[in-house]
């Protein structure tokens, strides 16, 4: 099959607004997995029916495929009354489901840190919120910025997933251009190269983190 | 004024410290010297409230640290009784355990600021003051290595906490 620069000229757009929706998904996604993930770490350093709670609720979310989180979103939460548009449902079924990893991530960090940290906290009698915010997360989030970055990268990858709801991100974009037409090769290879171009020097990025955390 | 009144500490079956009596007056220096796992360290531990105690009463300043009193009689004490007995003692870890994502400056005014509610201004002048007297006022800035962290540690125990200073150091 021959190549077709016309063909290419024209679904650009299309593609580069499937480009749009895939970052603003990440971006977002990234957002609530990084939040709700620290406070699921910080919440599995609570009491005991409280750790017990959120552990089997990460097991949980670890434990079964995305595409069935996001599908359980879409179509059975209407049925208890809640109707969310497709894209919410995708940065929430992302959000939640990289938040378990990154709880994960962050629990690593925080185990890292010296214990003498916390004892020299308690014996200054320093208030709970602010050892927390003073003390142990700017110890612990710098080790896992790297681990974190690459579950943003992932997510990143992932977002394709979002067409089984009709979110058009880059790949839904190529489906429909490619369903249209019957030109499959242009536009899924630009769709490869989209996601390479961005995942790549975000890769690079993670990589030199690494080699920063490493020298601290 | 401190007081160690009957003071046991178990660890499971091990009985580290059994029957614990002494006082230390206001002004007076004590040392505890005594072989490696003798619980000197331990101690300090209860004093600090980092470890609980098994049996017995430790007061501070005339209040029990270890206890609170609830409706006439002793019961163990909760965090935040023994935070407000705590914010009385200072103390300097073996191994220092500074605060490495602040500077000398913030672990120096972090416990005043945070605990004792001193302005940042206060806590700042009186930091200054503590590493003049040390020759480390210019320090201030700086991130902890070395003599500047034995320094510093001490001074962040002593800050304007009146009732005692607990150091626990090991020799070789």
């Amino acid at each position: 099959m021959s190549w077709d620069w016309n063909y290419v000229v024209d679904v650009l757009p299309a593609l580069l607004d499937g480009l749009r929706i895939t970052v603003v998904a990440t971006l977002l996604g990234s957002l609530v997995a990084l939040v709700l993930g620290l406070v699921f770490a910080v919440l599995m350093r609570g009491p005991a029916p409280v750790r017990i709670v959120v552990r089997a609720l990460v097991e949980f979310v670890r434990s079964t495929p995305l595409l069935v989180q996001v599908f359980f979103l879409f179509f059975v939460l209407p049925q208890f009354g809640v109707t969310l548009g497709a894209l919410v449902v995708g940065v929430v079924a992302l959000g939640l489901h990289y938040a378990a990893y990154n709880s994960e991530v962050y629990r690593a960090g925080i185990e890292a840190v010296p214990r003498g940290q916390w004892e020299a906290a308690t014996a200054l009698s320093l208030p709970r919120s602010r050892v927390w915010t003073g003390v142990i997360l700017p110890q612990a989030i710098p080790r896992v910025l790297p681990a974190l970055g690459n579950n943003v990268i992932s997510m990143f990858k992932e977002t394709p997933l979002l067409i089984g709801i009709g979110v058009l991100d880059i790949v839904g974009q190529a489906r429909e251009a490619g369903n249209t037409s019957f030109r499959y090769v242009e536009v899924y290879t630009i769709a490869g190269l989209l996601f390479l171009v961005l995942s790549y020097p975000a890769a690079l990025l993670v990589r030199r983190l690494e080699r920063r955390v490493g020298s601290i | 004024m401190i007081v160690f009144d009957g003071v046991e500490k178990r660890f499971g079956d091990n009985v580290v410290l059994s029957d614990l009596d002494f006082t230390v007056a206001p002004g007076e220096h004590v040392t505890l010297i005594g072989p490696s796992g003798s619980g000197k360290t331990t101690i300090l531990r209860l004093l600090m409230c980092l470890e609980p105690v098994s049996d017995g009463v430790i007061r501070v300043g005339g209040k029990p640290l270890s206890h609170m009193e609830k409706g006439g009689r002793l019961v163990p004490a909760d965090e935040k009784h023994s935070r407000e007995v705590r914010k009385r003692i200072g103390m300097v870890f073996q191994q220092f355990n500074l605060f490495p994502n602040m500077t000398v400056r913030g672990n120096l005014v972090e416990a005043p600021t945070r605990v004792l509610g001193l302005s940042k201004d206060e806590a700042n002048a009186r930091a200054v003051e503590l590493l003049d007297l040390v020759g480390l006022g210019e320090k201030i800035t700086s991130t902890r290595r070395g003599s500047r962290a034995v320094s510093s540690s001490a001074w962040r125990s002593r800050g304007p906490w009146p009732c005692a200073r607990t150091c626990c150091c090991s020799t070789r």
